[in-house]
């Protein structure tokens, strides 16, 4: 049987081909162009917003702590916290870490703090470079403090402080933990955060058989966890984790003013053994969120782990 | 599918780095992260740990109660390291995470407790509930099982060794205290540069991603005859099949679900998964379509034209079409490629099934276009001419005009039959 091309020559279908991809080439193009312009409006927006806010310098602050004014130095930071995010209302050790190179700083006044609406409120922990309580090593320029929180549903945010010889207090960007409400019949565990791991909520004690397979029928997991902003498109980003999934529905979903992509997947390791699967994926300017729910297939109780999963999720705070 | 229709297939497609591809004419170059030794690197770190001889290796097999009931002589893990790289480059999970925890849980294969090691479960990974239940095929067979599984688990946020361990899933159960650290120490002790980061184990493996426009063929095939400007194959890659005919006539060695046809392209990416073949003493992470209808020995000439993207490739990356022999080995017997020269500079190139090169030619690709590629075969001189065009196939180089020519290849080298392929990928190891 010949092709569907039998009729033209090697020579003339050759040609006929390459004018066609020429033809797709020369679209590309212009979309590409499309696009620098799109980029470099966005570049342009981009660097305007950051100047207005400063986001990426420290702010001093004045004896009366009323008033901030932007400066460029001292730096502070990054700040770390891990983990970031926990359940609500449940007691959490966050870890904080900070770097400071600067020499003129008073090494007793690095400290967390909460920042409150109207400001920076009070001393919550003490941050050493001592190489105890968690700091790895001592008089890295790395400080290292903890913080039992218990904090409520939503997005809390913490900033560092400390005293410069020359400048005077600082204080860094602040940074946000997110508390996420946790199903009634699920609990946390906390080495996995503490590990900086993600949010895991299991609904069985965390009775994994050996290689971390879940145990049967009833168990389920919970997983939330952050990546930076994918450098490919989102749906790209999912079809590449999701590869040689079993993907039964893709869909949009809302989660508070973000577009999140939802999938429902099987993954199949080996013959006998296959995890059902329920995927949020967030995206925001800073982070993409990701939420799993990971449980057998066919299990009885696939209805109400959705419904506890769903909980987890539409509790999220996240802003675009 | 008429002009109008692929070019709102185009649109539809292709990714921000095609179109940079298209706008520029180069790919993104991307540095290795990874140690490209690092199969042979894990094979010969393996060998030292199984103390393994002739492939084989002494192991001990204990009962429950951890008390040695026989010594044995079994296959080695070590000569997996390709396996070990490949799982790893597919699932974007660092391959010395597999080694160490195969380290921690069974010295490496050498200590199976209460399992026998003809199930090549090394990684004390029970998904039939215990040891016994919860055999592998073969080694390669449970490194690309364990790896999915634990890439899954990445995913989720599980991003470093301390992390995998710490609420005991997704791997130890139970007796973890030293698992962290004995799995951080295999990890980082494996000889490789950069040193494996126990924190972050992605593997981000080698990029490359080019794109084959068509393939067509005259003469020989399908009992044609010689080459009479009828065309006895083409695929323009633009129905987003590969199930279907035309695409249905190849046959890709990294496997149908790792191959991607879109945008009017059959893809040639290492994101949709490769394979790691071994040829001239090298080894290489690439994809490779073959079409199944042979060239045959005494049918006649043939002529074969293929269109790729003109991308330029990433230092040890290559795009190419050839005739390969049939049989076991499937000897590659002529291929024509474009590859990078010791300057950095886009170079056209014949090589044989040796490895020579046989041709050479620097080659100035067009910017947002295409290089077209000629493999003509003179059936009964044995005998493949080679040419290529960078103007749309108005004209065609022959090799005999290349900078470099020392020969014409062959074809019917090792049997009486041959194919036509098309490939892209990486050099990979040394």
């Amino acid at each position: 049987m010949r092709s569907r091309y039998c009729s033209f020559g090697l020579r003339a279908v050759v040609r006929l081909a390459t004018a066609a991809l020429q033809e797709r080439a020369t679209m590309v193009i212009m979309k590409v162009f499309s696009m620098f312009t799109v980029v470099a409006l966005a570049l342009v927006l981009g660097l305007i917003g950051m100047t207005r806010s400063g986001a990426f310098s420290p702010v001093k602050v004045t004896q009366d702590k009323s008033k901030i004014v932007l400066a460029a130095t001292p730096t502070i930071g990054p700040v770390s916290i891990t983990p970031q995010i926990i359940g609500a209302n449940i007691p959490t050790i966050l870890k904080v870490t900070v770097q400071i190179k600067d020499p003129s700083l008073v090494p007793q006044t690095v400290q967390l703090r909460r920042m409150e609406p109207g400001g920076v409120g009070g001393v919550l922990a003490r941050l050493n470079d001592d190489g105890k309580d968690g700091d790895l090593v001592a008089g890295d320029q790395v400080y290292t403090g903890t913080y039992s929180a218990s904090l409520p549903l939503g997005s809390t945010k913490f900033a560092v402080s400390a005293v410069f010889r020359a400048f005077g207090p600082v204080v860094s960007d602040p940074i946000s933990v997110i508390s996420l409400q946790v199903p009634p019949t699920f609990t946390v565990n906390m080495a996995a955060g503490a590990a900086g791991g993600p949010l895991a909520l299991t609904n069985f004690g965390d009775t994994f058989s050996q290689g971390g397979i879940l145990p049967g029928y009833g168990a389920a997991e919970i997983d939330v966890t952050t990546v930076p902003p994918p450098s490919v498109s989102l749906n790209d980003f999912v079809s590449t984790e999701l590869k040689e999934a079993n993907i039964s529905a893709m869909q949009t979903f809302q989660v508070g003013q973000v577009t999140c992509v939802q999938a429902f997947y099987t993954d199949t390791f080996t013959p006998t053994l296959s995890y059902a699967n329920e995927a949020v994926y967030c995206p925001t300017s800073q982070l993409l969120y990701k939420f799993y729910l990971t449980y057998l297939p066919g299990d009885p109780s696939e209805a109400n782990f959705i419904a506890s999963f769903s909980q987890v999720v539409s509790s999220a705070t996240l802003v675009p | 599918m008429n002009r109008l229709a692929k070019m709102r297939l185009v649109g539809a497609g292709g990714g921000a780095w095609t179109m940079l591809a298209l706008l520029t004419g180069t790919m993104p170059v991307f540095p290795a992260p990874f140690d490209p030794e690092l199969l042979t690197i894990i094979d010969s770190y393996l060998t030292q740990k199984e103390n393994c001889v002739a492939a084989r290796m002494l192991a001990v097999i204990k009962d429950a109660g951890g008390k040695v009931i026989q010594t044995v002589s079994i296959p080695c893990m070590a000569g997996n390291g390709a396996a070990f790289f490949q799982s790893g480059a597919k699932w974007n999970l660092d391959p010395r995470l597999i080694v160490a925890i195969a380290g921690q849980e069974s010295s490496f294969g050498t200590d199976w407790q209460a399992c026998p090691p003809s199930g090549f479960n090394a990684w004390s990974w029970f998904w039939g509930g215990s040891c016994p239940n919860s055999p592998f095929a073969s080694y390669a067979d449970g490194i690309e099982t364990v790896t999915k599984y634990l890439r899954k688990w990445v995913d989720k946020g599980y991003t470093s060794v301390a992390s995998l361990q710490s609420h005991k899933p997704p791997y130890c159960a139970s007796g973890c205290g030293d698992w962290t650290k004995n799995v951080t120490t295999f990890y980082t002790q494996i000889p490789t540069s950069p040193a494996g980061d126990p924190s972050d184990l992605n593997f981000p493996a080698p990029v490359f991603d080019f794109a084959l426009g068509f393939l067509a063929v005259d003469g020989n095939i399908r009992g044609s005859g010689n080459t009479d400007n009828v065309l006895d194959f083409f695929d323009d890659f633009d129905d987003g099949s590969l199930t279907a005919f035309p695409t249905s006539a190849f046959s890709f060695a990294q496997g149908l679900a790792q191959t991607t046809e879109s945008g009017g392209f059959l893809r040639f990416r290492s994101a949709d998964g490769a394979r790691v073949g071994m040829r001239f003493g090298q080894t290489f992470l690439e994809d490779i379509a073959t079409l199944n209808f042979p060239i045959t020995k005494g049918s006649g000439t043939s002529e074969a034209i293929a269109s790729f993207r003109a991308d330029i490739p990433a230092p040890r990356q290559f795009y190419a079409i050839g005739t390969r022999n049939s049989g076991p080995t499937l000897l590659e017997s002529v291929a024509i490629s474009v590859s990078l020269d010791s300057n950095g500079a886009p170079r056209v190139r014949v090589n044989d099934q040796t490895g020579t090169t046989l041709a050479s030619d620097p080659v100035a690709l067009p910017s947002s276009g295409f290089i077209l590629f000629r493999l003509f075969v003179n059936d009964a001189a044995n005998q493949v001419i080679v040419s290529y065009s960078i103007d749309n196939g108005a004209t065609y180089k022959p090799a005999n005009s290349f900078k470099f020519f020392l020969r014409h290849g062959t074809i019917f080298n090792a049997t009486s039959t041959a194919h036509f392929f098309a490939q892209g990928g990486e050099r990979v190891g040394p």
